[in-house]
């Protein structure tokens, strides 16, 4: 069966192309969400193989939901950003996500990557 | 007299006749010899009271004899057997004792003496006749051992009345005699030797018959028997007092000599006086002559002692009208006033000669008094040159204590030095023969070895005939005089050495103000070389000019009214006057001007000008008194606050600045002694007391912030610093001296606030811009980018989908386009700088949603001003959009002369407040760093008004 991902970030227009990378690499995308608290609540209902995770939400970081659903077992979090990794330091490994993918350099083996 | 005394004579003869025949008819008639002795007694008195008449006719005592015999024949009509005569007999039978003691008080000229006298003489007439005839009256047989003896005429018959009577008479007669026994005897003790040998026998007599007289009528009184003896005893006494009288006036008779045998004395030779003193019976005589008002004796001393001793008379000697001299005699020779005359008359002459004597020699003893006492020296010289005589003084300038040295001895032997002789002894024979009154002076050493100065004059003394008899030379030991004037003549001239050298000026003046000449007498005066040295003229100038013309102003007179003080005697005041130099310099000196004496006695008084250079003090002072004012008006004045205070942090009196009293509110009176610590600066400031202390130590400190509080509170922020002074007395202060901050500061964390706000801003937009690229172009670039790999991944794959994946690309592409170019008008819109204001105002409008009016200025401003115009519109017009639910909005951009204003204008809800929004505050921060200005009317309801004023100046604009 092929793993489930739920994509939260509040681009409709990346979430969009996001799935359709996914899609195409082989996931199935069963949730969107565009905020960090309806994330969340998706993630516990739903328990994705994995999460695409926007760094900046509305409402919290990603590195909160992150932290959040650290109780959350089975699923990867990785997260994504617009912005370059080497701004976040070492929160991404302290946040408890298994890493971290630029926007721009997103492919369907790259996000296969952090899924054990 | 003869007349009076035969008269008294006959009288008395008839007297007795008439008693005769009473006795001869009487019928109590006593025994023969009781009548006998009775008459004998009587006619005693009558024959001594005649005689008396004819030897002393001026005195009453013969008078009163007379009186005292025919009284006491009156009592004889006792043995009258007629009534009436035997009443008379009786009542007047004891009046007789009247005269006799009349008599004795007033013996020798029977003259009573004063007044006790007389009121006791009254006393006794009235009790001898008013007993006696009580007696009579009222007692018809008043002698009861007269068998044959008629009754009297008696009113009536009171035996105990009578009796009473007669012990009151007796009584009476008792004290009457005790009191004349007492006076007769002080009168005796009283009386000099002479006049007791005259009183003597008189008083001796009366008293003791009147002692005896009362004691037997007493005794008879009480042994009847012895009556009958008693009354002859009675009548025997009282006949023998006469006799008595008759001795005493004898007396003054007998020891008198007689004219005749005065002249005899005197013819014989022996002294005036003596003679006298034996004719008249007087040892004590004395004989004393006027000399001008005084009495003097004969050899013209002064006799008052002798003219006032006591119990003694001045008798005056008269001779041609003139008192030539006076005898003092013993009071008694009174009595003979005639023989004294007689005596004195025929001594006439002789002693006016004795007087005249008396006169010379007087006025001689005065002129030698004179001469001796004198301290004058007086010698008398013969034509010869050898000195008759001299006085004291001269024997002593001579330099002897003996005369013996100086008279007899050529005067030019005693007065005139060896050296000196020759000439005076030549000058001498040169006035001879005339000797004419002449002066000279000359020195001289004495016996003695003293110098001596003596000036004499001397004048000649005349005979009668015009002779020269002798010159009299009068000197002056003038020798103290000469020392002193050369004593004078050194002081002098330490004293204008003095004044010469002295550093003080000294200038001498007339009265007039003229600076007097150097004086060939006294060289000194004029001026001393201090002052000559100070206004540097030479002699000729100033010499009888007047001082005044050397001080340069005098306008309220002090100079002259000082000079003129000194002419009028006293001394001035001090006064400041500026003297010109020669050299057209001037100097200020303090002086004063007293009035001094011209020793050269020409004129009578000069004005001596003293006084002290003090030009470069005063000139200090003025610099001291400049620099103080400058200093003053300085601290009045700077707006930096100063204060002085005392080393223990108090502030001190004077020692706040008017900047200092203005801002804080404090006087200086409020604020001394306050402490500047606690009362400006809070209390709790350490650091302030620190610095405060530390400047008292002395050492400068660095400027620190404090609060300093006013008098009301207020702080205000006060930059200052504090540093050891010196204040003008010398004493140690610390000067605080601060600049008032509050408003720098304010408006420093205003700018601060301001430009943080600005960075802020800064930061914000950038920050804005940083999201609104991350969320907008960059999200659609990513989508883009994800997009592209799918495609290109797609199409490896020979999967259908690219076409629509790359037309999703290419329309995300636009849409970033659009939100970049959005973008970038966000931070300066292009069309800004490209085309200005105006255009960039109708693109602003265009993209607003309500309808906006413009209107705008055509000329270009300056692209600063353009850009806050610029951004003013678009906030205001974002805010309208946002929150005024307006329908329309105008902006109008306007130029004011020097400022652009910018207005924005809708009709919406209104209630904008400023301070919320940073995008006003934004502006604000933009419009104050163009010194711009914001302003928001926005009244609920009412539409808002947004309104900027950029400032521009000529300068900015290009």
């Amino acid at each position: 069966m092929p793993p489930t991902v739920v994509i939260v970030d509040d681009h409709p227009s990346f979430r969009a192309s996001a799935r359709a990378m996914l899609e195409a690499s082989g996931f199935e995308v069963i949730g969107e969400a565009t905020d960090g608290s309806s994330g969340l609540e998706l993630l516990r209902r739903l328990r994705p193989d994995v999460v695409l995770l926007d760094v900046q939400l509305p409402d919290m970081s990603g590195f909160d939901v992150c932290v959040e659903c650290g109780d959350v077992d089975g699923t990867s979090v990785v997260l994504v950003s617009s912005r370059d990794g080497a701004d976040f330091g070492d929160l991404i490994e302290r946040c408890g996500a298994r890493g971290f993918i630029p926007k721009a350099d997103l492919t369907g083996e790259a996000v296969a990557a952090f899924v054990p | 007299m003869r007349s009076s005394v035969a008269l008294a004579g006959a009288g008395s003869g008839i007297v007795f006749a008439l008693a005769l025949v009473v006795v001869g008819t009487s019928d109590t008639a006593d025994s023969p010899v009781a009548i006998t002795v009775a008459v004998l007694a009587g006619v005693s008195w009558i024959v001594a009271g005649l005689i008396a008449l004819m030897r002393y006719p001026e005195y009453r005592t013969g008078w009163l004899m007379i009186a005292a015999g025919d009284l006491w024949a009156i009592s004889a009509l006792q043995l009258s057997s007629v009534p009436l005569l035997f009443t008379l007999g009786v009542a007047l039978g004891q009046v007789a004792l009247g005269p006799w003691i009349q008599l004795t008080m007033g013996f020798p000229e029977g003259r009573l003496r004063n007044r006790v006298d007389r009121a006791l003489v009254m006393t006794t007439y009235v009790a001898l006749i008013a007993v006696p005839t009580f007696e009579a009256l009222f007692d018809p047989e008043p002698l009861p051992s007269c068998d044959g003896c008629p009754d009297t005429l008696a009113i009536a018959d009171r035996p105990t009345a009578v009796s009473a009577v007669a012990v009151l008479g007796g009584l009476l007669a008792a004290a009457l005699a005790a009191i004349y026994i007492v006076r007769l005897v002080r009168r005796y003790q009283a009386a000099s030797p002479p006049l007791r040998r005259i009183l003597g026998p008189v008083y001796v007599a009366t008293v003791g018959a009147l002692l005896a007289i009362i004691a037997m009528n007493t005794a008879s009184l009480v042994w009847e028997s012895s009556r009958q003896i008693a009354a002859i005893v009675t009548v025997v006494l009282f006949g023998a007092v006469p006799v008595a009288f008759l001795v005493g006036l004898l007396r003054i008779h007998l020891a008198r000599g007689s004219v005749a045998g005065f002249l005899g004395t005197m013819r014989e030779g022996g002294s005036l006086r003596d003679a006298l003193a034996d004719t008249l019976g007087d040892p004590s005589l004395a004989i004393v002559y006027p000399l001008e008002s005084r009495w003097v004796d004969e050899e013209g001393r002064d006799a008052e002692r002798i003219v006032s001793a006591e119990d003694t008379i001045l008798t005056p000697v008269v001779a041609d009208g003139e008192i030539v001299a006076g005898l003092v005699h013993d009071v008694s020779l009174a009595y003979d006033s005639t023989r004294l005359e007689a005596v004195a008359d025929a001594a006439a002459l002789a002693l006016r000669a004795q007087g005249l004597q008396a006169e010379a020699r007087g006025q001689f003893a005065f002129l030698l008094t004179l001469v001796e006492t004198a301290p004058s020296l007086f010698i008398h010289v013969g034509a010869d040159g050898v000195i008759r005589n001299q006085n004291a003084a001269a024997v002593e300038a001579a330099g002897y204590s003996d005369e013996e040295h100086v008279r007899g001895r050529h005067f030019w032997d005693v007065f005139i030095d060896p050296s000196e002789r020759d000439e005076v002894i030549a000058r001498f024979r040169a006035l001879a023969p005339t000797f004419e009154q002449g002066e000279y002076e000359n020195a001289f050493t004495n016996a003695r070895g003293e110098e001596r100065v003596i000036f004499w004059r001397s004048a000649p003394v005349l005979t009668e005939s015009g002779e020269v008899a002798g010159i009299i030379s009068g000197g002056i030991d003038i020798t103290a005089r000469r020392h002193h004037e050369l004593e004078l003549e050194r002081e002098r001239d330490v004293q204008s050495t003095v004044f010469e050298s002295m550093p003080s000026i000294m200038v001498v003046l007339a009265p007039d103000g003229t600076i007097r000449d150097r004086d060939a007498d006294d060289p000194s005066i004029g001026a001393n070389r201090a002052f000559r040295e100070a206004v540097s003229w030479p002699d000729e100038e100033i010499v009888g000019r007047p001082f005044l013309d050397l001080v340069v102003e005098d306008a309220d007179g002090r100079a002259r009214g000082a000079i003129a003080a000194a002419a009028r005697g006293e001394a001035s005041e001090t006064v400041e006057s500026e003297l010109r130099s020669a050299d057209g310099t001037s100097r200020i000196f303090a002086w004063s001007a007293i009035p001094v004496a011209d020793v050269t006695g020409r004129m009578e008084r000069l004005v001596l000008v003293s006084g002290i250079d003090v030009t470069e003090r005063r000139r200090q002072e003025l610099e001291d008194r400049r620099r103080r004012e400058f200093m003053e008006a300085v601290t009045g004045t700077i707006p930096s606050f100063l204060l002085v205070l005392r080393p223990d942090g108090t502030v001190r009196e004077f020692g706040a600045n008017k900047a200092f009293e203005t801002t804080f509110g404090w006087s200086d009176a409020e604020i001394a002694g306050r402490r500047f610590v606690g009362a400006i600066t809070p209390a709790s400031d350490l650091a302030a007391s620190m610095v405060i202390a530390k400047a008292a130590e002395g050492v400068i400190q660095d400027e620190i912030e404090s609060r300093w509080e006013t008098r009301t509170g207020e702080s205000r922020i006060v930059a200052w610093s504090a540093r050891p002074v010196m204040d003008t007395h010398g004493e140690h202060m610390v000067l605080v001296s601060g600049m008032d901050v509050t408003t720098r500061r304010l408006q420093e964390e205003e700018i601060r606030a301001s430009r943080s706000r600005i960075v802020a801003a800064a930061d914000e937009a950038r920050r804005r811009l940083e999201r609104d690229l991350h969320d907008g172009a960059q999200q659609r670039l990513v989508s883009l980018s994800v997009m592209l790999s799918l495609a290109e991944s797609r199409l490896q794959a020979g999967s259908d989908g690219v076409g629509e994946l790359l037309t999703g690309a290419r329309s995300e592409l636009s849409l970033a386009l659009e939100e970049l170019r959005e973008l970038a008008r966000g931070i300066h819109p292009a069309v800004l700088t490209d085309r200005g204001l105006g255009p960039a105002l109708q693109a602003l409008a265009a993209r607003t949603p309500i309808p906006v009016s413009l209107e705008f200025p055509d000329e270009k401003l300056p692209s600063d001003v353009e850009a806050a115009a610029y951004f003013v519109a678009a906030e205001a017009l974002t805010n309208v959009v946002k929150y005024a639910h307006a329908s329309e909005a105008a902006v109008e951009i306007a130029l004011n002369g020097e400022s652009v204003s910018v207005s924005v204008r809708d009709d919406g809800i209104g209630g904008a407040d400023p301070g919320k929004g940073s995008g006003l505050r934004g502006l604000s921060d933009r419009l104050s760093s163009l010194d711009g200005r914001l302003a928001v009317q926005s009244a609920p309801g009412g539409g808002t008004c947004v309104r900027a004023e950029i400032p521009y100046g000529q300068a900015t604009r290009n």
